[in-house]
């Protein structure tokens, strides 16, 4: 890169980061009305009230607009008595909209997934998110942080994608307590076959996170299309498994597929987040919702609730008890079986066989 | 390549009323299915409970000697190998009990149409029900290479333990064949949760057969359906063919390879397998439980 390219792009990155500037969301979250987060009632023990945000994307090349809508949806939650919010995977698209021009990029292919259709004149897309990596830290860490610990409510940010020291781009997800306080994060561990090909990574650790509100995990979209996923987290001890998607169509059989058979198998509660509408010329579409083994709902169906529409912005709204689950763990009848000898007999070598084919 | 036809048949208790009868009813099916071209059939699970009217109930049969258990396998098994031979079909012909080292097990297999018994499969995961009956979990998955594809057994309530068809999927298997009886009253969300979503989450098809109806003073419902991966089935429902009543009978399928062979090239689950991960904490998760 030419030295007056590196001093142009070191410009902008400074200007970035003075426009996300911590002090500048909690300024602008400051000025907002917002109840004492002090003055609520405790959580019902066992009873857990979830919010699930389906959000409709739209470039926003101003910062605050993307913390706005991320407060009104916390506080619409807040007001249903939501004592944790979950956001969709990518929940950092509409941002793309800070970077001069991006709106003129054209899809490769209309129908192409999530964004292995952009065509930047040659550009690496993953070197646009090395490039926002710190700008998209702040913005996270600042505006969700901040809404935490004003409404006193738990926040499972959705997934951005961030780059390591080294170079590595994997979609992170991250939990904030109800004080604001950062529980932790988790990374993707199943990528699609585009994201692969784009050279994103794939994480090697699964995390199960101790809360008031329970045992809670949150793996990514296609993290749902693998048993192993679940089965690892039910044996950890997870209670309630939130999980951003962003998914290129909506077909309901198709959305059966990922966290509704998992919450069957794995006697969990789900809560899905979808990410909809269009950007950069990708399609978004999905229904967020929060799902129980089907004995535990009220039409045998194993959803608690779900939302109406797969293209609108949407909060869904819906409470899971904890008490019940771990009664129906230990009441479960056709399944909670094991049979650990089976497994030592062949996963370790298949699993094996399959990497050596690959 | 190709694609072949199968066939699952679905009986209702109430439709059977002697051993003669049921023999009658699945030759029937069987000659029916095979002259519409299907060359795998399907029955549903504890077919053999239609040779033993003298038990009232499954305890005091599974309370008999191990040779009288095995010896009442036999016939069952050279019945049916009598009816693929007849009718030029593999066979899976629901399934049975027998008695290994004085162990009893649930079991199923597989029948080639010149009447050799390809594959026998046990049961692996057990319901309450079943463990209190005292059987036991089979050890072994085996798979089998045949002229129409890798075929795997997943043997009643296998279904919603994802890991047997992953392992029989790994192993080769094109073709899962369950035969089933679901207890309680009707749900569909039930097969959703069982083979419906072991086909999707393997990119494999599936055939279950469902037994409907009182046995043993249990309720057993379930509607036979045929399966595949949704982007090859008509809506992306991921089914091919359903039994819609809960009546006997059976249902047809064409199962095309090319198509399934373009859904896995499209959208390649199992390459993306996160292996490493498994075989870090699997080892590790399984271990602290069995500790608990």
């Amino acid at each position: 890169m030419k030295l007056i390219e590196k001093i142009k792009q070191k410009a902008f990155s400074k200007y970035l980061l003075w426009k996300t500037r911590p002090c500048r969301i909690k300024k602008y979250l400051d000025k907002k009305e917002i109840p004492d987060a002090n003055r609520r009632e405790p959580p019902d023990s066992g009873n857990v009230k979830i919010a699930s945000a389906q959000v409709r994307l739209k470039m926003v090349s101003e910062p605050l607009e993307y913390v706005e809508t991320m407060f009104r949806l916390v506080k619409r939650a807040y007001y249903e008595g939501a004592q944790i919010i979950v956001f969709p995977e990518y929940n950092f698209l509409q941002l793309l909209g800070m970077l001069p021009g991006i709106d003129k990029i054209a899809p490769k292919d209309k129908t192409a997934e999530k964004f292995g259709g952009i065509d930047l004149d040659g550009l690496d897309i993953l070197d646009v998110f090395r490039f926002l990596t710190p700008v998209m830290k702040v913005i996270f860490a600042t505006t969700y942080s901040e809404l935490a610990r004003l409404f006193g409510i738990y926040i499972i940010t959705g997934s951005v994608l961030l780059s390591e020291k080294d170079g590595s781009v994997y979609s992170v997800a991250m939990l904030y307590d109800d004080k604001g306080r950062l529980v932790g994060q988790q990374k993707k561990l199943h990528l699609m076959p585009v994201e692969a090909e784009m050279g994103i990574n794939c994480g090697q650790e699964i995390r199960v996170f101790d809360t008031r509100l329970g045992k809670i995990a949150f793996p990514i979209c296609m993290d749902a299309t693998y048993f192993e996923t679940f089965r690892m987290l039910e044996l950890m001890g997870a209670d309630i498994v939130f999980l951003p998607i962003a998914d290129n169509d909506y077909n309901e059989w198709k959305a059966l597929r990922g966290i509704w058979p998992r919450v069957q198998e794995s006697s969990v509660y789900g809560v899905k987040s979808a990410l909809v509408g269009e950007i950069l010329g990708m399609d978004f579409a999905g229904k967020s919702g929060i799902y129980a083994p089907m004995e535990l709902t009220k039409n045998k169906d194993g959803i608690v609730v779900e939302a109406e529409s797969a293209d609108k912005e949407e909060l869904v709204i819906g409470e899971v008890c904890l008490n019940k689950l771990h009664e129906f763990r230990r009441q479960k009848h056709i399944i909670g079986d094991r049979n650990l000898e089976l497994y030592e007999r062949y996963f370790p070598k298949l699993y094996e066989n399959l990497y050596k084919e690959q | 390549m190709k694609s072949v036809k199968v066939s699952c048949i679905q009986l209702n208790t109430a439709d059977i009323t002697s051993e003669e009868n049921y023999y009658q009813t699945v030759s029937g099916l069987v000659e029916e299915a095979a002259s519409l071209g299907s060359v795998l059939v399907t029955l549903p699970a504890y077919t053999q409970a239609f040779l033993l009217w003298e038990f009232n109930d499954l305890e005091s049969y599974l309370n008999q000697s191990s040779e009288i258990i095995n010896n009442r396998k036999q016939k069952f098994l050279e019945k049916h190998i009598k009816i693929a031979q007849n009718y030029g079909v593999y066979l899976l012909p629901g399934s049975f009990f027998s008695c290994k080292n004085g162990k009893i097990y649930h079991s199923s297999c597989m029948i080639s149409p010149e009447g050799e018994v390809l594959l026998e499969q046990d049961q692996t995961h057990l319901s309450k029900r079943e463990r209190n009956l005292g059987l036991q979990r089979g050890k072994i998955l085996e798979t089998v290479k045949t002229e129409i594809g890798g075929l795997g057994l997943c043997v009643g309530n296998d279904c919603y333990y994802p890991e047997v068809s992953r392992i029989l999927t790994l192993r080769g298997a094109d073709i899962i064949l369950c035969p089933n009886a679901i207890e309680g009253e009707y749900n569909r969300w039930k097969q959703f949760a069982g083979m419906w979503q072991e086909v999707q989450q393997n990119q494999i098809f599936g055939m279950e057969s469902c037994l409907v109806g009182e046995l043993w003073d249990v309720t057993f419902d379930g509607r036979t359906t045929i399966y595949a991966p949704c982007e090859m089935t008509e809506g992306e429902k991921g089914i091919l063919n359903i039994k819609h009543d809960g009546g006997t009978g059976f249902i047809l399928a064409s199962l095309s390879f090319d198509a399934r062979e373009r859904v896995i090239e499209h959208y390649p689950i199992l390459k993306h397998l996160n292996r490493r991960l498994y075989r870090k904490m699997f080892p590790l998760l399984y271990k602290e439980r069995e500790a608990d």
